[in-house]
């Protein structure tokens, strides 16, 4: 034995390493224990791969039985060998413990070519590397690591694995593998199909012109279990024939579930990851929404003017304006976007923009519309649309003039009078097809006319039997309104609806722009 | 929602019951899918459908124009009369291929 350091700790190990074998290993430990930590009487017990505890050696007879030792847990990358057991206790033994473990595991365990020995450790050993593996969120990393491992376990000399979300592939990782072999490995793979012994190994034969000529001996297919769209699957290669002994078997198994877990996790993790990414956009999407709302509503002298936009949950696609023209022309607008999130966010965007510069241009409700439809395009919106009611309320008062675009019908309601649906204009909604002309017509206004234009959020709110509001419910509230003032109107409006859902959510964006005449000017 | 199929082989019925709305749209949009470029004729029974949102609208509309440039025909059947007022409100009833019988049901 030589020291090549003076360094304790360093001689220690270097002690350990250095004996010839097992019986020289355990007198080194002996003269270790004795001379520097004053401990003559020791004994080793190790763990099987049951976990059950058996004596490995002791210094006196008898000695490992005793019942009143300190035990020193014996661990190697955190798994675990067994115990060191002596008499009372030191600080300095357990650190010495971990030397002993180390030195233990490559005189016990692993002989000179590197080669496990004892296959009972080696089960403790891989499984407790694959343990390490949980600790792992990055997806690559994981798919690497667990790779490696199967290559390592089944002695192979190359090999490759690919993580997918139905047939997209997430991650690949690939260990002395070409690209174009793995991939025509992962086509073989996919035609053969057939999994034997329930989806642990499969064997696949390639003609070699199929792989470039790249020698593969035995080619092994491993599935690992996750739940779906995911999957993933590890090819080993060898220039050999692959054996899988009944122990690896067995040992496989145990590793694929573990090396599934793992992946599993590091997809909820990245998911996680993304579903936190999507709420920030959200949030971000919603306050751009927020601002596109007007925070306060033109003057007029002979209108009053309410109105109230709420998204359902996260970001909607209700957007409503009133723009004054410069003659005092008011233009008005309620649309719903098809869809929710960012894109309807981005549609409403676009919609507001669209609105503001279309109606500086001194155009009719018709016009408007017809000119914001053709603006979207036809199928721009993918699958979505957008429908509009637009008013214009020239300054001079006493009339309106409407046009919509598949929207819900208005309300007009006149003292004395039931309310009624305007159900007489309309026409497609926007940006489903293109060169649509959009009908206008007038309504005459007196002292205390109400109209109130909404979208289907407000009619479609459920109440705890699962009834929805409706339009009837709508004409008898604006009926019951009397002479309140627009906001006042509103606000009843509002209070019902929350009543008559209870707990229930609301089940849509929910908008309403109300409007009440007064003939005479406002006081 | 519920949907339950059945294959006549030139056309196939599709009777869709519950709601189809921004959450039960995949499920049902998979499944409606999954005939383009297949029969002649895709009827969607809607004698159970109690609501449809403007989602479900706005996939009805792309669904239409894509079968149609499959040469394929989109039918709905068998409307409520409040799910039929959505169509009509929509104007969507001129686009789509809308069967004019309208059930009892409501």
């Amino acid at each position: 034995m030589t020291l090549a350091s003076t360094d304790r700790e360093n001689s220690l190990l270097l002690d350990l390493y250095s004996a010839e074998d097992l019986s020289d290993f355990y007198s080194v430990v002996a003269t270790a224990l004795r001379e520097r930590f004053g401990k003559s009487e020791f004994a080793i017990h190790l763990v099987d791969r049951r976990r059950k505890r058996f004596l490995e050696y002791e210094s006196v007879t008898g000695f490992g039985a005793q019942g009143d030792l300190r035990e020193y847990p014996l661990q190697v990358h955190g798994g675990e060998l067994g115990v060191l057991s002596v008499a009372g206790a030191s600080d300095e033994l357990a650190n010495y413990c971990s030397h002993l473990a180390l030195g233990l595991y490559f005189h016990k365990f692993i002989d000179q070519q590197g080669q496990l020995i004892d296959e009972s450790l080696a089960h403790v050993q891989a499984l407790k590397a694959m343990g390490e593996l949980l600790g792992e969120l990055d997806q690559e990393l994981v798919l690497n690591k667990t790779l490696k491992f199967f290559v390592d376990l089944l002695g192979a000399e190359v090999g490759g694995a690919v993580l997918c979300e139905g047939d997209r592939h997430l991650a690949e990782a690939r260990w002395g593998l070409p690209e174009e072999v793995f991939s025509e490995l992962l086509k073989t793979a996919a035609e053969v199909g057939r999994v034997e012994d329930e989806g642990a190994t499969q064997r696949v034969r390639l003609p070699r012109e199929r792989t470039d000529g790249f020698s593969l001996g035995s080619v092994l297919r491993l599935n690992i279990d996750l739940k779906q769209p995911h999957s993933a699957q590890i090819i080993l290669v060898s220039g050999e024939h692959l054996e899988v002994g009944a122990h690896q078997q067995e040992l496989m198994r145990s590793c694929r579930v573990i090396g599934g877990i793992a992946l599993q996790k590091a997809l909820d993790h990245q998911e996680q990851i993304r579903q936190h990414r999507l709420r920030e956009q959200l949030e971000v999407a919603k306050q751009i929404q927020v601002k596109l709302l007007p925070d306060v509503l033109p003057l007029s002298d002979r209108l009053e003017i309410a109105g109230l936009s709420r998204p359902a949950q996260d970001v909607g696609g209700d957007y409503y304006d009133v723009i004054e023209l410069e003659g005092g022309d008011l233009i008005a607008i309620v649309a719903d976007v098809s869809g929710k999130g960012i894109q309807a966010a981005i549609r409403m965007a676009g919609l507001q923009a669209m609105t503001h510069s279309l109606g500086f241009q001194d155009v009719g409700p018709g016009a408007l519309l017809s000119h914001l439809n053709h603006f979207l395009g036809t199928g721009r919106l993918r699958g979505h649309f957008i429908t509009a009611c637009c008013l214009r309320f020239p300054a001079a008062g006493g009339s309106v003039r409407l046009a919509s675009a598949g929207h819900e019908p208005i309300i007009f309601a006149r003292t004395g009078e039931e309310p009624r649906l305007v159900e007489e204009v309309g026409g497609l909604p926007l940006g489903l097809r293109d060169g649509q002309e959009y009908e206008e017509i007038d309504l005459d206004l007196i002292e205390g006319d109400r109209l109130l234009i909404y979208t289907d959020g407000i009619t479609d709110t459920r109440d705890g039997s699962g009834e929805l509001f409706g339009t009837d419910r709508l004409t008898t509230g604006i009926a019951a309104a009397g002479d309140a003032d627009a906001q006042a109107f509103l606000d009843s409006l509002v209070a019902e609806l929350e009543s008559y859902r209870g707990d229930r959510p609301w089940p849509d964006d929910l908008t309403a722009l109300t409007f009440h005449y007064r003939a005479e000017g406002k006081n | 929602m519920e949907i339950r199929c059945v294959d006549n082989g030139d056309q196939v019925t599709l009777s869709v019951k519950g709601e189809i709305e921004v959450y039960s749209l995949p499920e049902f949009s998979r499944m409606a899918e999954s005939y383009l470029g297949g029969p002649k004729e895709l009827q969607l029974d809607m004698a159970g459908l109690e609501y449809i949102d403007s989602s479900g609208l706005g996939f009805l509309v792309t669904l239409h124009e894509r079968m149609e440039r499959q040469g394929q025909k989109l039918v709905l059947t068998s409307l409520r009369s409040h799910v039929a007022r959505v169509f009509k409100i929509t104007r969507l009833d001129q686009i789509l291929d809308i069967s004019s019988e309208e059930t009892s049901v409501s």
